[in-house]
């Protein structure tokens, strides 16, 4: 099987020729399989942004070679139109990217606007509000203006969704949301791999949820990958991460602040529960060395 | 130094749906305090801030900054150099072509004698440790640091009080880590923080914490006493920070063990002073 998503020694440059020129990417790589959850991380304007609007043919490649679902994107003949189609863009606050008067227009606009017929557009809509959990009776009359953000998130997530994407890109998908349901997005975003087969590639601050969804992490430094792996491969590693001014899970932190106190201790954990194992299993917790 | 009382707002009040985002406040803000507000999406954090510099004013009840009402129009301009502001993203805060006239802007427009002003603008860019881009444009600087130079620009105002709201939500790591030292150093020098976050790893640096639900007060307290409850924090659409996870459940297993740790760095500390397993007593 065809990689989803293949970025080959990828450059950008942003008004080229032009005082204000600026460099994103100085040859990129990187690779993303179908079925895939990969997160791209790294400081702010190391080129994730840029990085990103390659994959639905925002940006054309400058130089080095993008390909996404086996179609060349240095390819003038490509057609956008339905590469837009198959690769969905969730972007930050995506809230503020609603414009229909009602919840149902706006997810319907998409597939609309790509000319399915009206009961087919129905099914879409109806699909996509389930997947993201807003009811279709309850929901596809209301006003948007009168939605909390977290609703309006979900229907800009189900005006995507409702495409039928294969390959869902978010860009800081949990900014701005509380901790219930910024829990509740992550594990929409793990159930739409499953329930939609969909490949899905994430830009994140939050080393918590990269920490807990991806199968493999790019590290991304002045517009050149500088570190992949899994996520246990990467936030073991955190004075190279610290140095790129990132950082690790928190408990992850535990097990790097414990092993430079001399404790020979794994540090290449994610959860609270495999750190509490780990530390139940090598501090002898039941003799208070505390006394 | 804040005083609310019986604090409401109704958005729209005279529209067909109106909106209640506050539903009855009292808190008193005090002098020297860390005030940590959070609480879920849409549960009227940010219309707070907003009546903290007289942004929005009550639709009914009181704020009082230093026993100036905020409805008084006469009050206005002394409130709002009181309490600083600083929202969550950093180039709708900037205004100038350069960093040292950006952070000038507000003390110029008050009419400051002009060694004053230069004297003002190089503490402010040396607090939050931006004096060597001075010359730069802020559209060249990083989402982390444009937010410090609007931080600067709000304490070249000499604000007794300064408002966060969300102000590191945008950030990438280090970013948060640089702004979080800089509102640590603007406390230890006597400046009145109140900030608004939905991480709860911020939030334990707070000296208070306040949770809002559906337009009220839920919770008030210590850090250690908000998330010693951690059911309660859930039901409430929020968390404790992990490292607080951890601790309370190696708890649970060693009950001489904190219960409720909230750093890092105390967590690996009170570990340390169990022995490795496997040795022996010494």
């Amino acid at each position: 099987m065809s990689p989803a998503v293949q970025v080959k020694d990828l450059h950008h440059t942003y008004l080229p020729g032009t005082p204000f020129e600026a460099v994103s990417l100085q040859g990129m790589n990187m690779e993303v399989h179908q079925g895939e959850i990969v997160s791209i991380i790294g400081p702010t304007g190391s080129g994730k942004s840029t990085l990103i609007q390659h994959f639905n043919g925002l940006i054309r490649p400058q130089r080095g070679k993008v390909t996404v679902l086996g179609q060349d994107l240095t390819d003038e003949r490509v057609d956008i139109r339905q590469l837009r189609r198959q690769v969905g863009m969730i972007f930050q606050s995506p809230e503020q990217q609603l414009f229909e008067q009602y919840v149902g227009d706006d997810i319907a606009f998409g597939p609309r606007n790509f000319g399915l017929d009206a009961q087919e557009v129905r099914r879409r809509v109806k699909d996509a509000m389930e997947i993201v959990g807003l009811d279709f009776q309850q929901f596809k009359d209301r006003l948007t203006f009168t939605l909390s953000g977290g609703e309006m998130r979900k229907v800009a997530i189900a005006g995507v969704l409702a495409l039928k994407p294969r390959i869902l890109i978010f860009d800081e998908p949990t900014c701005g949301l509380d901790p219930a349901t910024s829990g509740e997005f992550l594990s929409k975003i793990k159930e739409l791999r499953q329930s939609q087969e969909a490949t899905i590639i994430l830009v994140s601050h939050d080393m918590e949820s990269v920490a807990q969804l991806s199968d493999r992490v790019y590290v991304i430094v002045e517009g050149r990958g500088v570190l992949q792996g899994t996520p246990r491969q990467i936030f073991s590693q955190s004075e190279l991460l610290r140095g790129y001014g990132l950082d690790c899970p928190q408990v992850t932190q535990v097990m790097h602040a414990l092993r430079s106190r001399g404790r020979r201790v794994r540090v290449d954990l994610l959860s609270v529960g495999e750190a509490e194992a780990e530390i139940s299993k090598s501090f002898d917790l039941a003799r208070t060395g505390a006394g | 130094m804040i005083a609310i009382e019986d604090l409401h707002h109704t958005y729209d009040a005279d529209r067909p749906h109106p909106v209640m985002a506050l539903r009855g406040i009292d808190l008193r803000i005090r002098e020297g305090e860390y005030a940590v507000v959070i609480g879920r999406n849409g549960s009227g954090k940010s219309t707070l801030a907003k009546h903290l510099n007289a942004l929005l004013l009550p639709t009914q009840g009181d704020v009082w900054v230093q026993d100036m009402n905020t409805k008084d129009p006469q009050h206005l301009t002394a409130i709002r150099h009181m309490v600083g502001m600083v929202f969550q993203v950093p180039d709708n805060q900037l205004v100038a072509t350069v960093v040292e006239e950006d952070v000038a802007f507000g003390p110029e427009n008050m009419g400051l004698p002009h060694h004053e002003l230069g004297e003002r603008v190089d503490q402010s860019l040396a607090t939050v440790g931006m004096t060597e881009h001075r010359g730069r444009p802020p559209h060249l600087l990083s989402a982390g640091q444009k937010q410090r130079v609007a931080i600067a620009g709000a304490i070249a105002m000499r604000p007794a009080c300064l408002v966060l709201d969300e102000a590191t939500s945008m950030l990438d790591p280090r970013g948060r880590r640089d702004v979080l030292d800089t509102v640590r150093r603007l406390h230890a020098q006597g400046i009145t923080i109140v900030t608004i976050t939905h991480l709860m790893c911020e939030a334990v640096e707070g000296t208070r914490i306040i949770v809002m639900d559906q337009g009220a007060v839920a919770m008030d307290g210590s850090p250690h006493e908000v998330f010693s409850q951690a059911g309660k924090l859930r039901q409430l659409g929020l968390d404790v920070p992990p490292v607080a996870q951890l601790a309370e459940q190696i708890h649970r297993r060693q009950p001489d063990f904190p219960e409720s740790l909230l750093s890092v760095e105390a967590c690996a500390e009170e570990l340390c002073r169990y022995p490795p397993s496997g040795e022996a007593p010494s």
